[in-house]
């Protein structure tokens, strides 16, 4: 066990490399010279151009760019942003409570109501429960989130006037940020009309960042359940007279949660691709919505910084559902 | 309730026509194949079917609303938009777009990355490790993102945007690829082979693809699926076609201000990406039911 833990712990290491290597050179094919993009319409002199590429170093081989750039991150330091002169790492950690918030939010959502549908539509097997069930979880699985996101604002925004449109607060509220969670610092500032307000503009998002999750942790639960439900010891608890309830909740569904908490847990990197396109539509305040525009505005050190963020917590939470799938699963634990 | 037959009472079909019994009878596949097949004979016929210039601006009659509806104007069965075109023509133009590109992005993808995996599968040592870690790598930066970040680099347009998703999509080929090489490698008729004579290229194209088609197949058709969410996503995002091409993400995203005035405008791209996203889902699932011997729903 702990040498499982030690070689997938290593493993990350050169995860994190490959990743810094493939940022780095692909943003250095990008077309453009990057002083020029900074000096803008203005144009820069030709000594003035001399000693800014000195300054930010680009005068000298690529691979010692390359291992500067490396020595850097280490010391904690991702560069700065070219348009608001912020470091990356700040603005990251400014704005990555809101995806964080609204991620949580929709996998609670996606959680609460797929395990117990695909439970249901194992249990009812080929019924029209199972048929709704499968059909409208393909349904979601195969829908484009920005539009469904569109016609979600148009039903309840626009028509019926319920949910608001875009933001995480309304600006009549002065809520202080804490934690950067704003339905704890609605809270915390013990403002309720806030913390609903709040509340309602998470709702329309996190639907829209549960849609995929939700399909496909259903269709997990429903085929992990169907397999469980053939096995031996299922036959044995129901000869043993348990009941129905206890036989599919107590000894059926602990197993066939297994793979259904790794592929919950797999769901990262699609609610990163989710952030970006809901944060955009929503104009919610996060990270996806950050780093789109720093690709608009060809703000290279965001965007170079926030991939290599981004994929480092996907890297980090893979692993961390990796080992927990050997802690989770008894079978895996046995020594060798 | 539906009862398919397994292998067992099925004895004298080749494994090509059971396949293609199993596939038979599993009426959602079927159906499915129609509505896909309907809308590539639509795209491939868009020049007959239109009724107008996917392009031509209807001055007159800007913002009509689909037929059925109160004020429609007759002859623009699903409305216009801002422009006065005509938005049946431009759908049906789009599904060029869509249809085309992700076939195309499938295509590339799994031919590079089947290349790719046999090299890892037959080469091993180092050579795999260094591919497989590669993979890796891709597959942890989001799939989106990844794209954003490529057409960022090459320019927004349609042909960077579908060499983006064709990258993102790769990894996923190369990995099944290997997988089922390494399997097949042990098998005695590979061996057999061997000692004929055949090796490299030669061993895997005439030996070896054969008999690890069909998960390949499966991917391709969820791949297909994916390239059209994907291409329509970078298209909604600005990154991918660019206006005024009726491609299905970019008629979502140009229309988005007119989600109040004019909803049809909205609601029928998307429906039109949802559908062959859907009809594809279906197909890949039954083909996957098909091929997979133990699988006897």
């Amino acid at each position: 066990m702990p040498q499982l833990l030690l070689r997938r712990l290593l493993l990350i290491v050169p995860g994190f490399l490959g990743i810094t290597a493939l940022t780095f050179f692909l943003i250095r094919l990008a077309p453009g010279d990057p002083i020029l993009l900074l000096a803008g319409e203005h144009g820069v002199s030709a000594e003035r151009y001399e000693e800014l590429q000195h300054q930010f170093g680009f005068d000298r081989p690529l691979f010692i760019q390359f291992t500067d750039y490396l020595w850097q991150l280490l010391n904690g330091n991702l560069g700065t942003s070219v348009v608001t002169q912020t470091p990356v790492l700040e603005e990251f950690g400014n704005l990555f409570p809101a995806t964080l918030e609204l991620a949580v939010i929709a996998m609670i959502i996606a959680t609460i109501i797929a395990i117990p549908a695909g439970v249901l539509a194992a249990v009812k097997r080929n019924t029209v429960i199972d048929h709704s069930i499968t059909a409208v979880s393909l349904v979601g699985y195969s829908m484009p989130i920005f539009w469904w996101a569109l016609l979600l604002i148009l039903l309840f925004s626009v028509n019926l006037g319920w949910m608001p449109v875009a933001g995480r607060l309304n600006f009549i509220y002065d809520i202080q940020s804490v934690t950067g969670f704003m339905l704890i610092d609605t809270l915390l500032a013990g403002d309720q009309d806030a913390f609903f307000d709040a509340l309602h503009h998470l709702v329309l998002p996190a639907i829209v960042l549960a849609t995929i999750p939700l399909a496909v942790i259903t269709r997990m639960t429903r085929s992990s359940m169907l397999e469980v439900l053939k096995q031996d010891y299922i036959r044995t608890a129901r000869a043993k007279g348990l009941s129905e309830f206890s036989v599919i909740f107590k000894h059926a569904l602990r197993n066939a949660l297994i793979p259904v908490i790794t592929v919950i847990g797999l769901q990262i990197s699609i609610l990163m691709t989710g952030a970006i396109l809901t944060e955009t539509i929503f104009s919610w305040p996060g990270i996806g919505k950050w780093i789109l525009e720093a690709v608009y505005r060809r703000d290279y050190p965001v965007v170079q910084g926030g991939v290599l963020l981004i994929a480092g917590l996907v890297i980090l939470v893979n692993t961390a559902v990796d080992l927990l799938y050997v802690v989770i699963n008894p079978a895996l634990r046995q020594p060798k | 309730m539906i009862e398919i037959r397994t292998s067992e009472n099925l004895p004298d079909l080749t494994p090509r026509q059971e396949v293609c019994y199993k596939l038979r009878v599993n009426h959602s596949a079927m159906v499915a194949l129609f509505v896909l097949l309907l809308l590539i004979t639509g795209a491939i016929l868009a020049p007959l079917i239109a009724p107008h210039d996917p392009y031509e601006q209807y001055t007159d009659t800007l913002l009509a609303p689909p037929y059925l509806a109160a004020d429609s104007k007759s002859g623009f069965l699903l409305g216009t938009d801002d422009l006065g075109r005509d938005m049946f023509s431009r759908l049906l133009y789009g599904a060029r777009y869509s249809l085309f590109l992700g076939f195309a992005i499938v295509v590339f993808s799994l031919v590079f990355g089947v290349m790719i995996g046999a090299i890892a599968g037959m080469k091993r040592g180092l050579t795999e490790t260094v591919i497989l870690r590669l993979m890796d790598i891709m597959l942890a930066v989001p799939a989106i993102l990844l794209a954003i970040i490529i057409v960022a680099i090459l320019g927004a347009s349609l042909v960077n945007a579908a060499l983006a998703v064709s990258i993102v999509l790769l990894p996923h080929f190369v990995r099944i690829t290997r997988a089922a090489v390494i399997a097949e490698m042990n098998r005695e008729y590979v061996l057999a082979s061997q000692l004929d004579g055949s090796r490299g290229w030669r061993l895997f194209f005439q030996t070896i693809l054969p008999n690890i088609s069909a998960p390949l197949i499966v991917q391709a058709t969820l791949s297909f699926s994916n390239a059209i969410l994907d291409i329509a996503a970078l298209g909604f995002l600005g990154l991918g076609a660019q206006p005024p091409i009726p491609e299905w993400g970019t008629l979502l995203s140009s229309s988005r201000e007119l989600i109040e005035v004019a909803p049809w405008t909205v609601t029928l791209p998307g429906l039109a990406i949802l559908v062959t996203v859907l009809a594809s889902n279906i197909l890949g699932d039954g083909l996957r039911d098909a091929l997979d011997p133990k699988v006897d729903a």
